[in-house]
Order: C-alpha cells, then sequence, then structure tokens
C-alpha cells in the first residue's frame, strides 16, 4: 500500500494544485500555489524515503483485461534497490523543481506546480511499475506535462523543442509498444516477472527475442539519450525551463538507464551480452563526444544537456560491462547527477530569469557582483565534474574502476570524459565568475533566499552522499549486480577467456530480485 | 405484442426523439435570445433521461429490429455524452453569432436519436432508416451558415455523395436479401447464393466506410467538417462515426456467424467455414482501407492550419485505426470486436469534447479555428486550454487517456493475429499525427493572444467540455466499468435473447 500511496499521492497533489485555484492569476496566486506545492512535494518526499531503508513491500491489482487477447493488465508496484534509489532521486528533486520554477511561472504558478507534480507522479509510476502496460503508459505520459510546461514556459525556440521531444521520443517507443504487444500475444502476460520468466524459458525464439531486444533498447536509448538518438536533448533542455530541467535531467533521463538496468538485462540476457560492446562502444562515444561538444558550446544549458550526455553515455558503458564495480558505480551516478545536474541548471536557471540570456559571452565577473552564487556555482560545477568528496567522484571512479577490469581501453578512452568534463565546466565558471564584466549588461543581482535554498540542500546532498556512497551501493548495487547476473552469465559463456570473477554466492538471480517483497 | 413490454429497450431512443420533438415544438413560443438559453437545456435533460433508461436498459432484442448489449450500452452512452456535450458547444455558437432560430438543437437531437438507432439496430431496415433520420439532420446542420461558401460546397457535397452511398448501401442489402431471403444482419445464406452474399456484402461495407470517413471513400469528409460549424463538426464526427461502426461490425459478426440468429455486438464468435470464405475477400478491402486511411489521414493532418480540416483528416485516420479491428484472426480463433467498441467510446467523447472547446474558443462565425487565431487561448481559458490538451493527448494515442487504451487494445489484437508489420505502421503513423495534434496544443498554451474571443453562454459548455475530459482520463485510470475491458470466455453465445416480455429478460 505504500507503494500506491506514493505513486497516487503526486497525482491527488495535481489535483489539489488545480482545484484550489483563485480567480486571478497574480502574484498573491502564484505564492500561494508555490506554498502549497511546497509542502505536497516535501510530504510525498518523506513518504517515499522508507523505500531507500529497504521498507515498501508491493502492490497488485487487476487494471483491465486486454479485449482480445488473454492477457490481464495489473496495477503491480513492486521496489528493489534501484527502483528505491530512483523514487528517492524523483521525490527529492521535485521540491526543488518546484522552488527553482517560483521566478519564470509569476502568476501562473499553479499551472507549473500541478504540471510538475503529474510528471513526478508518471515518473514514480514508471520505476515502481512491475507490469509492462504500466510501465509503457507512464512512460509515455510523461511527456505531457513536459509539453505543457514547454509550451507555457518555454524559450523562443520551444516550438521546435517539443516537436524534437515528443517525435523522437514517441518514435523511439513505438517499437517498444509493438514489443509489448508481441509479448501479450505470445506469452499472454504483461506481468515483468512472468516475462521474464517465459523469456528465459525460451517461450519466444531466440530470433523474435532479438527483435524485442532492439524495440527496449531502441525506447531507452532515446530517453538517455545514445548517440545517436541524442538529437532532441540539447533543444529541449535549452528551452525548459530552469526548474522543470531540474526534473528532466535531474531524473527523466536517469529512466532510461534504469530501463537498460530493470528490463532489458533481465529479460534478455543473452541478447545484452552479445551485443554489448556496440552499447559499450556507443555509451563511450557519448561520453567523450558529448563532453568535447560540450567544450565548443557557447550557451551554457546548451553545455550542460551535453554534459549530461557524456556523463550518462558513462552509465550506460558500465552498465553493459556487467562488473559490479561498474553497476554500484552506476547507481552512485544516476543520484549523482541527479542532484548535481539539478544544482547547476537551477543556477542557470536563475541567471537566465535575470538576464535573459544563457550565454557565456554575455557573463563576466559574478565572483564580485554575486559571491554567493559564485560560491554555489563552483562547488556545484567541481562536484559535476567529479570532484573527490562529492558522489559524482564516487559514481565516476567506480565506474571507471569497473570499465578497467572489463577492458583496460575502455576506462582509458571513457577517462577522456572526465578531464575534458573539468574542462568545460571551469572554462563556465572561469567565463561567469572571474571573466571580465559585460559591458552594458543591466547589474546582477546576487541570489536570493528562494535561489539560494533550492540549491544549497542539493549540494549538501551531494557531498554526503560522497563520503557515504555506501548507503546507495548497499542496497541499489546490489539490486543493480542482481538484474546483471544473468547477463553476465551469458557474458561469460560467450568469451573463451578467463572467467570473471562470480558474484557472492548469496546473490540470487534476476527473477527474484525483480519480484523482492 | 404489449406496447408497455417494448418500452425499457427502446426507452433511449424514443425520450431522445422525444426530446427532439419537445424541442422543436417549444422553439416558436420562445424569442430569439431566449431560445438559445432554454432550448437546449430541453434537448439535454432529454439525453441525460435517455442516458439514465440507457444504463438500467435490459439486454436483448425487440423482433430482431433492435437490440441491446453491453457493447451497445456504452455506445449509446458514448453518443449521448458526445451530443450533450456537442449541443453545449451549438448553444455556444448560436447565442454568441445571434443566429435566428433554435431549430438545430432539435436537428442535433433527433440525429442524435438515429444513431443510437444506428446502433441498435439488427436488421438492414432498421439500420437504414436510422441511417436517414440522422444524417438529413446533420446534412441540414453542416449547412446552418446559408450565407457561407464553403457551407454550401459541405452541404452540396455531403448530401450528393451520401445519397449516392446511401444507394450503394440500399443495393447492398438487396442483393444480400437475395441471397438469404431477410434484411437481418447475419441471416442464413442460401445455397448456391454465396456470390450475391459476397457482393451484398461489399456493397453495404462501402456504404458503411463512406459513413465513417475510410479511404477511400474520404473525399467527403475534410469539405464537410470544414463547412460546418465548429460544434457541428464535432457532433458529428462523434456520433456518425459510432453508428456506421455499429453497422460495420453488426455486418461482421453477422457473417461470421451465418446463423440468423440477432447479433450481440460484444460477442465472441468463431467465424463459420462459409462466413470466412465471404470474410476473407471482404478482409482484403477493408484492411487496404484501414491501411491507406492511416497512412493519408495522419500525413494529411500535418499540413493542416484550420482546427476543423485537421479533425477532418484525423478522423480518416481514427477511421483507418478502428477499420483495423476487422483483422481476421487465423481459422479456428474467435472473433473479438470489443477493441473497436472501447476506441469508438474514447473517441467520441474526445471528439465532441475538442470540437466544443474549440467552438467556445474560436470567436464570431468560428473565424479563429486556425492554429493562428487559437494562439495562446489556452491561457485565457485554462478549462478549455486544459481540456483540449487532453482530447489531443487522447487523438494521439497518448497515455494516460482513452484513446491510449483503445489503440492499445486494436493494434495488441492486430499483433496477436500476426499483424505486428501493420501495427507498427500504425503507430509511426500515429507518431506524424501526434506531430499534429502537438502543433495545435503548442499554438494553444504559447504567448499571450491581444483579444479576448466573443464567448456566447457558457454553462453547459464549460460542464460538457469538463465532463468529457474528466471520462477520457476517469475511464483510462479505472476501465472496469466499461464491460469491454472485463475477460469473457474464448467463444460465447453471439445470439440475444428476446427482450419481452419483461419476466424473460436476462
Amino acid at each position: 500500500m505504500l507503494l500506491l500511496a506514493i505513486f497516487l499521492a503526486p497525482i491527488a497533489a495535481a489535483v489539489i494544485a488545480v482545484l484550489a485555484h483563485s480567480k486571478d492569476a497574480d502574484q498573491g496566486a502564484g505564492d500561494a500555489a508555490h506554498r502549497l506545492g511546497l509542502v505536497l512535494a516535501f510530504a510525498i518526499a518523506a513518504l517515499a524515503t522508507p523505500l531507500a531503508l529497504g521498507h515498501g513491500g508491493s502492490f497488485d491489482a487487476t487494471w483491465f483485461a486486454v479485449p482480445g487477447t488473454d492477457a490481464v493488465v495489473h496495477l503491480k508496484l513492486g521496489t528493489d534497490g534501484v527502483t528505491a534509489w530512483m523514487v528517492q532521486l524523483i521525490a527529492w528533486l521535485t521540491p526543488f523543481a518546484i522552488l527553482g520554477g517560483r521566478g519564470v511561472a509569476g502568476g501562473r504558478m499553479r499551472e507549473y506546480v500541478a504540471a510538475i507534480f503529474f510528471c513526478e507522479a508518471m515518473m514514480l509510476g514508471a520505476v515502481l511499475a512491475r507490469d509492462l502496460v504500466l510501465f509503457y503508459v507512464c512512460y509515455e505520459a510523461m511527456l505531457v506535462p513536459i509539453l505543457v510546461l514547454l509550451a507555457i514556459f518555454g524559450g523562443p525556440e520551444r516550438r521546435q523543442a517539443a516537436l524534437w521531444f515528443v517525435l523522437m521520443t514517441m518514435l523511439g517507443s513505438a517499437p517498444l509498444l509493438v514489443a509489448i504487444w508481441v509479448i501479450i500475444a505470445q506469452l499472454g502476460t504483461t506481468d515483468l516477472v512472468a516475462a521474464i520468466a517465459g523469456l528465459q524459458a525460451g517461450e519466444i525464439s531466440a530470433n523474435t527475442q532479438g527483435w524485442l531486444f532492439w524495440a527496449f533498447a531502441l525506447a531507452f536509448a532515446v530517453k538517455v539519450p545514445l548517440v545517436p538518438l541524442h538529437a532532441w536533448q540539447a533543444r529541449t533542455y535549452s528551452e525548459v525551463p530552469g526548474g522543470a530541467a531540474v526534473l528532466l535531467a535531474g531524473a527523466m533521463a536517469k529512466l532510461g538507464v534504469y530501463g537498460f538496468l530493470v528490463f532489458v538485462l533481465p529479460m534478455f540476457p543473452q541478447k545484452s551480452a552479445e551485443h554489448a560492446q556496440l552499447f559499450i562502444i556507443l555509451g563511450v562515444i557519448g561520453a567523450v563526444g558529448g563532453a568535447v561538444v560540450a567544450l565548443a558550446q557557447d550557451d551554457a544549458k546548451r553545455m550542460l544537456a551535453y554534459s549530461s550526455l557524456s556523463h550518462l553515455g558513462l552509465v550506460v558503458t558500465g552498465i553493459f560491462t556487467f562488473q559490479q564495480a561498474a553497476l554500484d558505480g552506476a547507481v552512485i551516478q544516476m543520484v549523482a547527477h541527479g542532484l548535481s545536474a539539478a544544482a547547476l541548471f537551477l543556477l542557470v536557471g536563475a541567471i537566465e530569469e535575470r538576464t535573459r540570456s544563457p550565454y557565456l559571452d554575455d557573463h563576466g565577473g559574478f565572483a564580485s557582483k554575486a559571491p554567493l552564487f559564485t560560491i554555489l556555482f563552483v562547488i556545484a560545477a567541481l562536484a559535476a565534474a567529479g570532484l573527490p568528496g562529492t558522489a559524482n567522484f564516487a559514481g565516476e571512479f567506480l565506474l571507471l574502476l569497473g570499465a578497467w577490469k572489463s577492458a583496460p581501453w575502455i576506462a582509458a578512452v571513457a577517462g577522456l570524459s572526465v578531464i575534458l568534463g573539468a574542462a568545460y565546466l571551469l572554462t563556465l565558471v572561469q567565463k561567469w565568475c572571474y571573466g571580465k564584466t559585460s559591458e552594458g549588461r543591466a547589474e546582477i543581482t546576487d541570489l536570493n533566499t528562494r535561489e539560494a535554498l533550492s540549491v544549497i540542500p542539493l549540494l549538501a546532498a551531494s557531498i554526503w552522499l560522497g563520503f557515504q556512497p555506501g548507503i546507495i551501493s548497499g542496497y541499489g548495487g546490489k539490486t543493480a549486480g542482481q538484474l546483471a547476473e544473468p547477463a553476465r552469465a551469458a557474458a561469460a559463456a560467450l568469451k573463451p577467456g578467463p572467467v570473471p570473477a562470480a558474484l557472492p554466492a548469496d546473490s540470487a538471480p534476476a527473477v527474484s530480485a525483480t519480484v523482492e517483497k | 405484442m404489449d406496447p408497455v413490454a417494448l418500452f425499457p429497450l427502446l426507452a433511449p431512443i424514443i425520450l431522445v426523439l422525444a426530446g427532439g420533438l419537445i424541442t422543436l415544438a417549444a422553439e416558436p413560443f420562445l424569442q430569439n435570445e431566449a431560445k438559445h438559453r432554454w432550448l437546449p437545456w430541453i434537448s439535454v435533460v432529454a439525453l441525460l433521461a435517455a442516458a439514465v433508461a440507457q444504463f438500467v436498459a435490459p439486454t436483448g432484442h425487440l423482433h430482431g429490429m433492435f437490440g441491446n448489449d453491453e457493447a451497445r450500452r456504452w455506445l449509446c452512452l458514448a453518443v449521448i455524452a458526445a451530443a450533450a456535450c456537442s449541443l453545449g458547444g451549438l448553444q455556444q455558437t448560436l447565442d454568441r453569432d445571434r443566429f435566428a432560430g433554435g431549430e438545430s438543437y432539435a436537428l442535433a437531437t433527433i440525429a442524435t436519436a438515429g444513431v443510437l438507432g444506428m446502433v441498435m439496430s439488427l436488421d438492414a431496415i432498421a439500420f437504414f432508416v436510422s441511417v436517414e433520420t440522422a444524417a438529413l439532420a446533420i446534412y441540414a446542420l453542416v449547412g446552418l451558415r446559408r450565407h457561407r461558401a464553403e457551407s454550401n460546397e459541405a452541404i452540396l457535397k455531403y448530401f450528393v455523395m451520401g445519397a449516392v452511398f446511401s444507394g450503394i448501401f440500399l443495393y447492398g442489402v438487396a442483393l444480400m436479401y437475395g441471397a438469404t431471403g431477410s434484411t437481418r444482419f447475419g441471416a442464413v445464406i442460401l445455397p448456391e447464393r454465396e456470390t450475391y452474399a459476397l457482393f451484398g456484402a461489399a456493397l453495404m461495407a462501402a456504404g458503411l466506410l463512406f459513413k465513417v470517413g475510410s479511404v477511400p471513400f474520404h473525399a467527403w469528409a475534410p469539405d464537410a467538417y470544414t463547412g460546418a460549424p465548429v460544434a457541428v463538426t464535432g457532433l458529428m464526427g462523434a456520433i456518425i462515426k459510432v453508428g456506421g461502426f455499429a453497422g460495420l461490425g453488426a455486418l461482421w459478426l453477422g457473417l461470421a456467424a451465418g446463423d440468423g440468429k440477432p447479433v450481440a455486438l460484444d460477442a465472441v464468435v468463431e467465424a463459420t467455414a462459409a462466413g470466412r470464405k465471404l470474410m476473407e475477400p471482404l478482409q482484403l478491402l477493408i484492411v487496404i482501407s484501414a491501411i491507406l486511411s492511416l497512412v493519408v489521414g495522419n500525413f494529411a493532418a500535418l499540413k493542416q492550419t484550420s482546427v476543423r480540416r485537421l479533425i477532418g483528416f484525423s478522423a480518416i485516420a481514427h477511421a483507418g485505426y478502428m477499420t483495423l479491428a476487422f483483422v481476421l484472426p487465423g481459422s479456428g480463433e474467435a472473433i473479438d470486436l470489443r477493441p473497436l467498441w472501447l476506441y469508438a467510446v474514447g473517441y467520441a467523447l474526445a471528439t465532441a469534447g475538442a470540437l466544443t472547446a474549440v467552438a467556445a474558443l474560436a470567436g464570431r462565425e468560428d473565424a479563429k479555428d486556425d492554429l493562428a487565431g487559437l494562439h495562446g487561448r489556452g491561457r485565457q481559458a485554462p478549462l478549455y486550454g486544459l481540456a483540449l490538451t487532453i482530447f489531443l493527448a487522447s487523438f494521439a494515442g497518448l497515455p494516460p487517456t482513452l484513446g491510449f487504451i483503445g489503440k492499445f487494445a486494436i493494434l495488441a489484437q492486430v499483433v496477436q493475429y500476426g499483424g505486428w508489420m501493420i501495427a507498427l505502421v500504425g503507430l509511426i503513423a500515429a507518431v506524424a499525427g501526434a506531430g499534429a495534434y502537438l502543433r495545435l496544443a503548442v499554438q494553444l498554451w504559447a504567448g499571450t493572444p491581444k483579444d479576448e474571443p466573443v464567448v456566447g453562454t457558457q454553462t453547459l459548455t464549460r460542464w460538457g467540455v469538463a465532463t468529457a475530459a474528466v471520462l477520457v482520463v476517469a475511464l483510462t485510470a479505472w476501465p472496469r466499468p466499461l464491460p469491454l475491458t472485463q475477460t469473457v470466455p474464448a467463444v460465447q453465445a453471439n445470439a440475444l435473447p428476446a427482450a419481452a416480455p419483461p419476466a424473460e429478460v436476462k
């Protein structure tokens, strides 16, 4: 029941936000909606916290029968280590997304808060879902609130951005839906555990399984995004308001990675192992290429978008090495990158609100004019660059360690992305905080209390988790290891060379990991 | 037979028809402004009464002419809801335009009664009478703006082509009568008359595909949709399509069963060998038409700027998805049209809701129903904007809306029958369609318009649009009230029991 409450609470919050309206869209009404949204968002986050400690149980109810087939779709929710930490990330980023939207949304805060809550609900639904159709519903439905946010509060190029975002995501997930139908037709079930069991038992021919693997992988590769499916990302990230980018870059992008971990690896271990090389290479191209392109950007939001591409490329690389260290690192990095990207987008958003310009060359000298901004911005940039002491360091280190264990060349090439990451982030810091004060620009005011409070907790969390990464890897990494175990075994069987060290004997196979009650 | 015993089953049609006639009779006694204030309410009250009557109506059939089952019940309820919503839009439109005369409400209500008849028909003659009842009223409504050239073009095209296809349908009925000696859907085909039956069924199907606006019988749709007032476009798009598909479904299930018993639309029947021999060539016609509709409708919608034209092409695309429900399963597997009915319910609600909302935003004479005219209207009127966004998401097949459940169910079945390539084509076409809806949705929320739209009286419109939007989402979150999403035994009896006398009602 706790899981159902976590899934439904944001929906209820969205409805409350819509209904608790006042006629006029003025500043006062916006403030009221803002306060209400914050209280509800923190309450939901508190409600979700027990999951990280391994609580939660599961929930299962019949949703509807698909007419004309044997399948009955269930509202089935479950949790495990990876899910629990995704839930933490989503639920705890939401209040900061609301805080960060106050400046942009003005009197339209009610619409903003409602869209954010609806988006939160769908993301939580997607990570908690243990039914393929329920997952797909939530996975697609989160497009709608993002679109509304983009259309109401987006930048000048929003139409272009919305088109790229929706069309690419929908084209990516169209084959996923066909794959779900094939599973319904051949296995007669939409349940994740039953589907994994059916696929494992070979009830679907290996040839069809190959197609299904690509359908699932495509949908998640668009969401991450993996090169060459990243065209929507920079366009969208640079047009959404800073607050919404918190959810988009901080949480939604991780759903692609989550999909690889929770769906692709356990469902298609054989195919994952066969194609692991390809995904490792795509991930490395994304990691290094994204960093190089980020270095060339003159727009801070686009730079952050390519930085996301780079960091998540590294995560996908790590996952497809199937190494325990890399899997631990992947889960840590999902949370860590969520925190640092959210903080950076909020800070850049604050500057954009003041000056309407996210360009690198337009600003300079913030160190003297806006010292608080500068301090927080430097910490956030260093966190994103993976400075030791932040959670990003732990994540990247473990990812590269796992990659090294798998094949040293992967770590050697992917390691470049970390160096380049430091380069572009420090360029940004150097230009904005220490560069020459630009002429003719309005005086920049420092962050106000709301803005500062929307960033400080994120950075504090990043540093805390940097010293205590075991909190995440102990539960999340263990689950990730279990989910990847069949793929790892398949990869070991493919390779004639020395068998990689096996996991501890007590780790159960993926099937039981996903049912964890 | 005791006339009282007939009443429960026919009550919805009778109540709606009575509501229409009372509206018509009351019209001359009211002043022009009062007409627009009160007449729609008479019709809506009648529709609500009909909805209650349909909700409690028994399942069964009357002399093999009209019947009721769980699928028909929900189709009727969807038609009634769509009509009530559209009446709000019509009131809004006519009040705003200071239209003289209130017969339109009566016409819309009578058209609704006709469509209810189409849905409940078990017999081609009963069906044809219902079609004409609905169509004549709709023709008049399409040509409501007599002074506008595109209105005249619309009504002429629609009327002439409608008359031709009525003739084609009737010719099919005549051939079918020759083949079976009966006008009932699903009559037993006499020995050595299979060829007549095949041609009869093909002509009837062509007539019905015209009604639902499927390619290549679609040429009228965009023009008729554009010439009509927005609110009428919503009414006709929503309800005529439901009626047409109910007829096609009855024809199809009748061919499959071929035992002369009244056809239940929610039946799961295994086709007889003789039935399959007729259905296989027909399936080819229908599936080709479906795929063409998907592609033409979705891709042409991309280029449109007028919302009515956009919805016109979108209607063609949706007709394509719905016709995909007629893909035949392998021999030995049962035919199940319930995904189609699920889709139809969602489509009727979303179409009526969307165009009613557009009618409320489009200003005098619906002059601002194009993309530029709707710029930023969602900000001015958040209720209509939000509802319209929900309906557009439903058209695009995005969850959590009925449009998703419908597409999911129909294409899941297509894949089940081995047509995963067709499903993929359908989905990719859907992405193109989504692009068209997206343009409109973004336009709706972008920027701030300079002027306030001229609006008429609002209450009915607001309630209608809000109810439709809530239903589209709520029935997705909890679709189990729709009996169309419950498991049934693999094959169930397709025949309806006789409805009278009431003591025997199931």
